[in-house]
């Protein structure tokens, strides 16, 4: 089996090691965009609500930030199992911390992920699901709602590479999420039946 | 409480917050139950639409990179706004017309009486009050007075009934409507402009310029006025008047009916101008008893 995609990408050297102790702002936001899908995944384990994911996230990181002097530059190898531990130890505190009725674990290789990537591939319910709403679109819609949603561009990217204005871009960005928002069969892969 | 779904939208659909804004949103959600289900809907929905609850909702992870970022104080990337040059170049024109409106206009003259419905510019104004420059006068049903001071002299200036003028620099003064005396000091250049375009032009002395149905009239109580309508021009002497009609012709200086003469105080009654003239003889033996 191959290394997980993150231990892939992430191998730090002595210098980033030392910046990171004096909370290099540039070497800190690299350490982010290689963490952030592993730490996102352990805050999924323990969040349902992609609110409260995001902001364990966020304390899981503001923690990391706060002890960046404790990292031994020495032991750059340790890096990423220190970043990973650090994280799932105060997202398991903020889920006690929210929810104390409720046992929440989270093993060792929580987190980890396929090694073939951070790619999603979709149910064959959900893609039913997601073909129908893109039939219903109106065609003038459809080549932006797949630039975005299935080749996975950013609302930006996906704005450049069709040639949008901003405004065009604007308007179908709200439309397609108003859509969205109400189409009742993705509602219901959501599991809730209470629209926006 | 203020719900903050256009907000949720909008960073859903990839607007960058600041520091601050993103503090202040994430606040809110903690605290309103009704826009963090709006939020978790909308971001679930988008990570459907990428494929499933594990995905990225589209610009998620640029978000969390960004919260997370800013935790060192630099602030977040953001694409260069050009839109906002445009703005930018419309809030500067903008500005630049508020401050050519809403410069500060020079002082140029004073008001000296000002009689019951006396505005300058649509304003109702006082004794003493300032004039400024560009300053539109207008009277009523009573007279005002008004002094423009400048470089180049005082000229007092009476305004009968139903006048209107618009008074262009302490030299200058456009009358748009009624009846205006201006009386100058030797040597002090004065210009009264008229609706059809002609220039009454005075070194000294008093004269009135007044708006009629056919034009307008130029009559001298003292001194001389040169008036300039296109090619025309006509001098108008000490007792004579003129007229320029509508269509800007000037007609030949004649003498001065007895109205144009009056004496421009009170209603503009004959008798006005003879209680004027014993008020003035009067003054004069006084000042003479006095050794003035």
């Amino acid at each position: 089996m191959d290394a997980p995609y993150s231990k892939q990408v992430f191998t730090p050297d002595a210098d980033f090691v030392r910046a990171l102790r004096q909370k290099d702002a540039a070497a800190f936001e690299e350490l982010v965009r290689a963490f952030l899908p592993r730490v996102r995944r352990l805050a999924m384990r323990c969040f349902a609500s992609p609110f409260e994911q995001e902001d364990a996230v966020q304390e899981a990181f503001t923690h990391i930030y706060a002890h960046l002097g404790t990292v031994d530059p020495l032991r750059r190898e340790s890096l990423a199992g220190w970043v990973v531990t650090t994280a799932r130890h105060r997202i398991l505190d903020l889920a006690r911390q929210r929810r104390p009725e409720v046992p929440v674990e989270l093993p060792e290789d929580a987190g980890e992920e396929e090694p073939k990537g951070p790619r999603v591939v979709a149910s064959v319910e959900l893609s039913e699901v997601l073909a129908r709403f893109e039939e219903k679109l109106n065609p003038k819609y459809r080549a932006y709602y797949r630039a975005v949603f299935l080749d996975g561009r950013d609302w930006d990217e996906a704005r450049e590479a069709l040639g949008l204005s901003r405004l065009r871009a604007k308007y179908l960005k709200s439309v397609l999420l108003k859509r969205l928002q109400r189409h009742g069969p993705l509602l219901e892969a959501l599991g809730r039946r209470d629209r926006p | 409480m203020r719900h903050v779904r256009g907000t949720i939208d909008a960073v859903a659909t990839g607007k960058v917050l600041t520091g601050d804004e993103d503090a202040r949103l994430r606040e809110h959600l903690r605290s309103c139950e009704d826009c963090r289900s709006h939020y978790d809907i909308t971001v679930g929905v988008l990570r459907l639409a990428r494929g499933g609850p594990q995905a990225w909702a589209p610009g998620e992870a640029q978000r969390m990179t960004a919260r997370a970022v800013a935790l060192t104080g630099k602030p977040p990337d953001r694409p260069f706004p050009w839109w906002r040059l445009v703005w930018g170049g419309v809030a500067v024109a903008a500005a630049a017309s508020i401050l050519v409106l809403a410069w500060p206009r020079a002082p140029i003259g004073t008001v000296l009486i000002a009689g019951a419905g006396f505005t300058v510019d649509g304003k109702p104004a006082v004794k003493d009050q300032v004039v400024l420059e560009g300053a539109v006068l207008a009277t009523a049903d009573r007279d005002a007075a008004v002094l423009l001071e400048g470089p180049r002299g005082r000229r007092a200036l009476l305004l009968r009934p139903r006048t209107s003028l618009k008074a262009t620099s302490a030299d200058q003064v456009a009358l748009q409507s009624g009846r205006v005396r201006i009386q100058l000091k030797v040597g002090e250049p004065f210009t009264v402009g008229t609706p059809e375009g002609a220039e009454v032009s005075a070194s000294g002395g008093v004269f009135i310029a007044e708006r009629r149905d056919q034009g307008t009239l130029v009559a001298v109580h003292e001194g001389k006025v040169d008036v300039r309508s296109g090619l025309q021009a006509v001098t108008v002497r000490e007792g004579q008047e003129t007229v320029v009609d509508v269509s800007g012709q000037l007609a030949p200086a004649r003498t001065a009916s007895a109205n144009a003469l009056v004496e421009d105080r009170g209603d503009g009654s004959v008798w006005d101008a003879i209680l004027r003239f014993l008020r003035s003889v009067v003054d004069a033996i006084g000042r003479a008893l006095s050794g003035e």
